[in-house]
């Protein structure tokens, strides 16, 4: 669909809201990526440039500038000559971050923007999970962060699976898996925060197209332990989707109906492991068997 | 002696066998087991257990004890999913896993209901607040719940418990 040219707009009662539309915006663009419509406007015109290859893969600008979302990104000039410009960024009227540091600002719009989609898209279902493709069958691995899904799922990618994504599982109602490739999260070992690695440097592929659901395997990871799994039955592992699921108190017919379609045919497993490499052996063969 | 009722605004979805079962006000998600299931599902308001007893073994073709069934609506009304008020309190402690542990000796498999609490979406690293979700109005469902998040139920979009 063609680009609409000018700024995007959230129509919205709020004081904070109609106190940003009064600010002086130079650019914007309004973006469609699985069913929901996001907007950015901004005053500096090198801020588009640095946030479009931080938005959600598959995203194409909307046919309108009506927004259901509205980031705001303003900028001032510093007091002092010489010093940077700073930037205030805002999650429709809410302040989000402030700083002069352009590049760790988009990576926090991205992170709100990937927040935003996974609690409003109508057409999909987001669970917190990692999710690798192997011969035609999908490995979902859902959990919260620190569980150790990123780590797992960049093992099944060195294996030869193909990576589908390791923050959701986008699932449809028929319960299969859509990709969702956002460069793999690692914290940090030297701080706060999280490393992003290209799928490239791990030697992997990107998944193309949906895949049906061939396992669900619900594994913590606990240094001390080695591997140890037992069988999930349909019911409790779609419990455990549940559990994982952004959308499970706005949407939970359909959160519900996902995670029972994704667990009906499934191999379902629940327990701990140690070391990444050999659970993600193990799932394989699992698999395959 | 009041008749097990089931509780209102509840979602159910057939999971393999089991059933998924929604509470809309609580949010929380259960598990349960056929024999569970069908307790649930019997539970108008006009059963007494001893006809629950009936209607189920009647269901599953094979003989389900009184025992079994109240053991079934204790856990249902354990998760608040049925409202029952027994007339005899059921054991707790020692006593109650010397019940339990007699009930599985005669080879009764127990119903079975296990529960989750559905996380908030700031829970799973989204960071979006329940106040965020409630001040975007009409963009994430027309209405919300108790605790103020917004909620759109079923396809048709139907509302369920009372508006903000």
């Amino acid at each position: 669909m063609a680009q609409v040219a000018g700024i995007p707009f959230y129509p919205s009662d709020s004081r904070c809201m109609r106190r940003l539309d009064e600010l002086p915006w130079k650019e914007g663009l309004a973006f469609t990526v699985w069913g929901v419509r996001l907007g950015l406007r901004t005053m500096d015109p090198t801020v588009l440039p640095a946030v479009l290859p931080l938005l959600p893969p598959g995203w194409h600008p909307a046919g309108t500038l009506r927004v259901q979302w509205l980031y705001s990104w303003a900028s001032r000039k510093a007091r002092r000559r010489g010093n940077p410009a700073i930037h205030t960024l805002y999650s429709g009227p809410y302040h989000m971050n402030q700083g002069s540091n352009v590049e760790r600002l988009s990576l926090t719009l991205a992170a709100d923007v990937q927040a935003q989609l996974a609690l409003r898209s109508p057409w999909r279902v987001f669970v917190h999970a990692g999710v690798v493709g192997w011969r035609g069958k999908a490995i979902v691995l859902p959990g919260r962060s620190g569980v150790g899904k990123s780590t797992l799922t960049a093992a099944l990618v060195r294996l030869g699976a193909s990576f589908f994504s390791d923050e959701f599982a986008v699932l449809d109602h028929k319960g299969r898996v859509y990709p969702y490739p956002l460069p793999l999260r690692f914290p940090r070992k030297d701080g706060p925060g999280s490393l992003r690695v290209p799928l490239e440097e791990l030697g992997g592929r990107s998944a193309q197209g949906p895949l049906p659901v061939g396992m669900v395997a619900v594994l913590r990871f606990l240094p001390s332990t080695g591997l140890r799994v037992h069988a999930l039955s349909p019911g409790r592992a779609a419990l455990e989707l549940v559990a994982q699921a952004v959308q499970a108190r706005i949407r939970p017919f359909a959160v519900l109906r996902a995670a029972a379609s994704t667990s009906a045919e499934a191999v379902l497993l629940k327990g701990h492991r140690g070391e990444a490499e050999e659970a993600a052996r193990f799932l394989l063969e699992k698999l395959d068997s | 002696m009041m008749k097990p009722e089931a509780r209102k605004n509840l979602l159910f979805q057939e999971a393999g066998g089991e059933t998924l079962v929604y509470d809309l006000e609580r949010h929380r998600a259960h598990c349960l087991d056929r024999l569970a299931a069908l307790l649930l599902k019997a539970c108008d308001g006009s059963r007494d257990p001893g006809e629950l007893a009936a209607l189920v073994s009647r269901e599953l073709e094979q003989d389900i004890p009184l025992e079994v069934v109240e053991v079934g609506l204790e856990r249902l009304a354990r998760a608040r999913l049925v409202s029952w008020d027994p007339e005899k309190q059921p054991p707790e402690g020692l006593e109650r896993r010397k019940a339990l542990s007699r009930l599985a000796l005669a080879g009764l498999a127990l119903p079975s209901v296990l529960t989750l609490a559905s996380p908030l979406s700031a829970q799973i690293g989204t960071r979006i607040t329940p106040g965020q979700c409630k001040k975007a109005g009409g963009n994430l469902g027309r209405c919300c719940t108790n605790n103020k998040l917004c909620i759109l139920v079923g396809s048709n979009g139907a509302c369920s418990g009372p508006p903000c």
